[in-house]
């Protein structure tokens, strides 16, 4: 279980998230779902360590990996695709890359730098990477702004099978994306942000 | 338009220009006819021919060489290091703001006879042109590694980069246009410092000794030879230095090192 206990973060004198407190399972997928400018980011980078709470803490991370899909791509735009994938694999790992990049649709383009790629490309890219570099937890933010509905789907199915037993903690505010890929939704808003509901997911099928 | 037809374009037209300059100095010494205040073009280059000749006139070179380049060298590798240390930890860019300042505001002159009094005049062109290449490389590799992207720095740290991966890949393509204006400009000022310490040191065997004694002696056409070969060696050393720059670049950013 992860267990996020009254923690505080504040951005320009103003309370993001103010003793705000979560448990997370260990496995399985979990959408966060709140309106954009809320705090969800804010959330994903306490439980990456990127932002440390100046209040509270998170337990059950300790000797997890963590793999993070920003908002933005945070692509090295002077790699190509194939050698943005092996950058955050150790050398044994590296075989798997063209693997990823043909799951994702880019086999075509790996010797593309990012600038080179249309920004859907470019998504499908640093989606690619972060199941690559793989983790006990994936920290999805808004994973398929920007892409078409034929290119989500195709991306949701990858999501779905790479996951396995590690936990998924998806943020997005399209309804449908949560349903299809999680096994429960964690509405929030407020400012601080809080908890308004949590609510199961019937899996259809 | 290929970039090879527009280079050659640039170079033909970059050389009509100096012939152009040439010419002016050319005329400038027919209407003036004083051979002794101003040489012409030609009576310049017959007195490089013929201090080229003598061995006095290589080894004054290499050994102004020599020094200029051990300067510049050093130079480098203490402004990447007090750059790197700044970056790292706030205090170092405080501590060493004061020197750095007067450093940038005093001028040649005034270091070089404040150093004549504790340094040999042998390495006196070293100190100097150390000391005035160094701020500038410090502050355009500092500039350098603030200006690497915030964001993929965090995705560096998310994705677990080796200190390596995060140097090679994050910081150096950063750094590497600051780190290549400053040495560029920096090569240059070295030239210009160093020469200016001989001139006012005097050691045995240097370019600024040579330019000094002509001028002593009022020899006009070496004095205009000698600052030929101070420009000279400047344009090669700048030339050979942005090919190295290039070759750089093209390493630093080259993708098949991604998997190391």
């Amino acid at each position: 279980m992860i267990q996020i206990d009254n923690i505080s973060v504040q951005f320009n004198d103003e309370y993001i998230l103010q003793d705000f407190s979560l448990e997370l399972p260990e496995s399985g997928s979990v959408c966060l779902f709140a309106p954009s400018g809320s705090g969800k980011t804010t959330l994903l980078r306490v439980l990456c360590g990127l932002t440390q709470p100046e209040k509270g803490s998170v337990k059950g991370l300790e000797r997890k990996k963590t793999a993070v899909l920003f908002q933005e791509n945070r692509l090295l735009p002077h790699l190509t695709a194939l050698d943005n994938l092996k950058l955050v694999l150790p050398p044994n790992r590296q075989n798997s890359t063209m693997d990823w990049l043909k799951k994702v649709g880019l086999e075509d383009a790996s010797q593309k730098t990012p600038p080179q790629l249309s920004g859907g490309m470019n998504r499908r890219l640093a989606i690619a990477r972060t199941f690559a570099y793989g983790g006990d937890i994936y920290l999805l933010d808004e994973p398929f702004q920007g892409l078409d509905q034929e290119a989500v789907r195709q991306l949701m199915d990858v999501v779905g099978q790479s996951i396995e037993d590690s936990l998924l903690i998806l943020v997005t505010h399209h309804r449908e994306e949560a349903e299809a890929l999680c096994d429960s939704i964690i509405t929030l808003g407020g400012k601080p942000m809080k908890i308004l509901s949590i609510e199961p997911i019937k899996k259809r099928g | 338009m290929r970039p090879s037809t527009t280079n050659a374009k640039s170079t033909i037209t970059k050389g009509i220009a100096a012939a152009a300059w040439i010419l002016l100095w050319q005329l400038c010494c027919i209407i003036l006819n004083k051979p002794l205040l101003l040489p012409s073009p030609c009576q310049v280059l017959k007195t490089l021919f013929r201090l080229a000749g003598n061995s006095l006139f290589w080894s004054s070179v290499a050994a102004s060489l020599g020094k200029v380049l051990l300067a510049f060298l050093l130079a480098v590798a203490a402004g990447c290091l007090c750059a790197v240390l700044a970056a790292a930890v706030p205090w170092v860019r405080t501590f060493l703001h004061p020197p750095v300042s007067i450093i940038r505001a005093t001028p040649v002159a005034s270091f070089t006879i404040l150093a004549l009094v504790w340094i040999p005049s042998k390495w006196l062109p070293v100190f100097i042109s150390f000391l005035m290449v160094l701020p500038m490389i410090y502050e355009n590799v500092y500039q350098g590694i603030q200006n690497t992207d915030p964001l993929l720095l965090e995705m560096g740290k998310v994705y677990q980069l080796s200190l390596w991966k995060k140097l090679r890949f994050l910081y150096f393509p950063a750094v590497l246009p600051f780190f290549s204006s400053a040495c560029v400009n920096g090569l240059g000022f070295a030239w210009k410092s160093g020469i200016a310490a001989e001139v006012l040191g005097l050691p045995k065997l240097a370019i600024g000794r040579q330019i000094h004694d002509a001028k002593i002696y009022i020899e006009i056409p070496e004095l205009f030879a000698w600052t030929a070969v101070v420009i000279l060696l400047s344009m090669v050393l700048e030339r050979l230095l942005l090919t190295l720059m290039k070759l750089l670049k093209r390493r630093v950013l080259l993708a098949k090192e991604a998997e190391a």
